[in-house]
């Protein structure tokens, strides 16, 4: 099921696009996850109305309230702030799915760019039962993985003065730390747990993002990059990037 | 606790990530090669290649002694006109062994993976490359030509030599043909697929498959397609002849008989499975596999049944071998890692199946 709703279609999307785009792998990572991204609009549009909606709820006075009241009982708490939850129309996962959503997609392409730079026989003749007759992806084998100074197969490193620097990788992080300091919704004063929550994902999520990028095929670095920058692109045509949240001392 | 959460899909990404790249899985089939007395076969598989009594299936060495994980072979190894055999691995290093030992003659380091076999003759040795270089070597693994002849994509394919030229097929799609003595190009015909096998060169004509679903033959003196055949699937071996017909499988699971002269279908078979490895004829009878792991035997004139074999466990991509009126097929993912099947009746003789450490 993985293989045929998931990597079979991701591979000959991007095997199309690859024709279409005098067969640079480069670029057919890059139309691929800028066309992903535009499916996903409505759901991003709809986690940053999530967002909203539970940023409202967390400054509103009943909000604080249960906080106040419940302060000494975890459990009350959790209860009264579900009730409230439901009472107000948010749901607290609705920020989340769309980053749970990546997750497949991720994977996938992944698999979809190692199969597809098959270099060995087993994995060439795996992707020779994976290929769509109206692909005519055998006339293509191999692929072309050469993009700019990488190879799409392989971690990238731009190697100056014989020092291998991971270009792709620092992007990562720069584009991820920018995406998630910008997206950041500023959470109510007092909630302290929600702003560690926050501080903690900005810091974390560049990181584990560039150490992939690092160590996986350059492929998924340029998927991390083009992604990163997409959303932030469509978020600033929606007005909603928070370009304050840059300025020192910032949460 | 807070940091759980994302500890966790950390992990989850990066195990999957790391079983996505398929880093612990073979990356390709068992290569097998015989010495001419056929008494000993050498398979090559994973991190050591094995010498098997071909009599009783028993192991007499392996290479290296203790198998290192930093060094995989899979390309079929080489008995030499001069008494060595050749193994190549994904280390890009090409060795020399002694057949009986197992020991070290000399080793060249070609600088990049060794997917295919040398030829060697009793002058030279000719070495594809993954990087895309035909290294021309003496017998003690020395360089010969100024510098290697070099192709865009990967070599995979052994070349073949006749009269001092050499054919070559690469899956740059094009089919070489070179001066033996320095590697310059005498003509190169582009066949619009990848070609990883090497061309089967009968009466002045090469006959070869490629990724282009196709078989074709080519005038070996000036490079001209002959003919070209569409077949249902990629086509991954060299094809076999006998009898004026040409014998081929592809990765759709069809066997064909082509006749030579003009490649239409004398017969064709549809077995169990997609069909990797070459055939082989031996008498009356041709002999293929599938990825189905079955070895079929079947009348070469008409292509009716003569018998099957089903490994218990495997695949079959390897190209099965003759020996002293047996079949040797090396299956891939199975336990065993060889086994002898009798050519006349298709019941197993024995096995070899290596000692888990």
């Amino acid at each position: 099921m993985w293989e045929t709703y998931i990597i079979e279609p991701m591979l000959n999307t991007l095997l199309w696009i690859y024709t279409i785009l005098g067969q640079n792998f480069g670029l057919a990572i890059i139309v691929f996850t800028i066309l992903v991204r535009l499916i996903l609009y409505p759901i991003t549009a709809k986690q940053q109305e999530s967002g909203k909606a539970m940023q409202e709820l967390q400054q509103s006075k009943e909000w604080k309230e249960i906080q106040k009241k419940h302060k000494d009982d975890k459990e009350k708490l959790a209860a009264a702030q579900m009730k409230l939850y439901q009472e107000k129309g948010v749901s607290p996962f609705g920020s989340c799915l769309p980053s749970l959503i990546q997750f497949p997609i991720i994977i996938g392409l992944y698999q979809a760019v190692i199969r597809a730079l098959a270099d060995t026989p087993l994995p060439l003749l795996t992707l020779s039962k994976s290929l769509y007759p109206i692909i005519n992806a055998s006339k293509l084998i191999p692929l072309n993985s050469k993009f700019l100074w990488m190879d799409l197969g392989q971690p990238e490193r731009l190697q100056v003065l014989g020092i291998g620097i991971p270009v792709l990788a620092i992007l990562v992080v720069v584009t991820t730390y920018l995406q998630t300091k910008l997206m950041a919704i500023p959470t109510g004063g007092d909630n302290a747990q929600a702003a560690q929550m926050t501080g903690m994902m900005n810091l974390y999520m560049p990181l584990m993002l560039g150490y992939f990028a690092y160590a996986y095929a350059a492929g998924l670095a340029l998927y991390f990059v083009t992604s990163n920058l997409m959303t932030i692109i469509q978020y600033a045509a929606m007005g909603k990037l928070e370009w304050s949240n840059l300025l020192p001392g910032s949460k | 606790m807070k940091r759980f959460p994302l500890i966790a899909v950390f992990l989850l990404l990066a195990l999957s990530l790391s079983a996505c790249s398929g880093s612990f899985a073979p990356t390709s089939w068992p290569g097998l090669g015989i010495d001419p007395a056929g008494e000993t076969a050498f398979l090559a598989y994973q991190n050591q290649v094995y010498a098997v009594d071909t009599a009783t299936g028993a192991l007499q060495w392996t290479y290296p002694a203790e198998a290192d994980r930093k060094r995989t072979f899979f390309a079929p190894p080489v008995y030499t006109p001069n008494g060595e055999v050749l193994v190549g691995g994904y280390d890009n290093i090409l060795v020399s062994l002694d057949p009986a030992l197992g020991t070290e003659n000399w080793i060249f380091d070609a600088g990049s993976r060794i997917v295919g076999s040398p030829l060697a003759t009793e002058d030279a040795i000719y070495l594809p490359t993954a990087g895309g270089n035909l290294y021309a070597l003496d017998l003690e693994g020395n360089p010969i030509w100024d510098a290697p002849f070099h192709s865009e994509k990967d070599l995979w394919a052994p070349p073949v030599l006749d009269n001092g030229v050499l054919y070559v097929g690469g899956m740059d799609h094009n089919l070489y043909a070179l001066n033996a003595s320095d590697g310059s190009i005498r003509w190169q015909t582009p066949l619009g697929g990848a070609i990883n096998s090497a061309p089967l060169l009968h009466e002045g004509v090469l006959y070869l498959g490629t990724f282009a679903q196709q078989v074709v033959a080519v005038d070996a003196e000036i490079g001209t397609i002959l003919w070209d055949v569409p077949t249902d699937g990629w086509v991954w071996a060299t094809p076999q002849t006998a009898s004026g017909l040409l014998y081929v499988g592809d990765v759709s699971g069809a066997f064909y008989a082509l006749k030579m002269e003009d490649g239409s279908l004398a017969w064709q078979s549809i077995p169990d499975g997609p069909i990797v490895s070459q055939g082989l004829v031996v008498g009356d009878t041709v002999y293929f596999t599938t990825e189905s792991g079955t070895l079929y035997a079947v009348d070469a004139a008409k292509g009716g049944p003569v018998w099957e074999y089903s490994v218990e466990k495997g695949e079959l991509y390897t190209a099965p071998q003759p020996i002293n009126g047996d079949i040797l097929i090396a299956p891939t993912g199975g336990d065993a890692l060889l086994i002898a099947v009798n050519a006349e009746t298709g019941a197993k003789r024995w096995q070899f199946t290596p000692e888990k450490k």
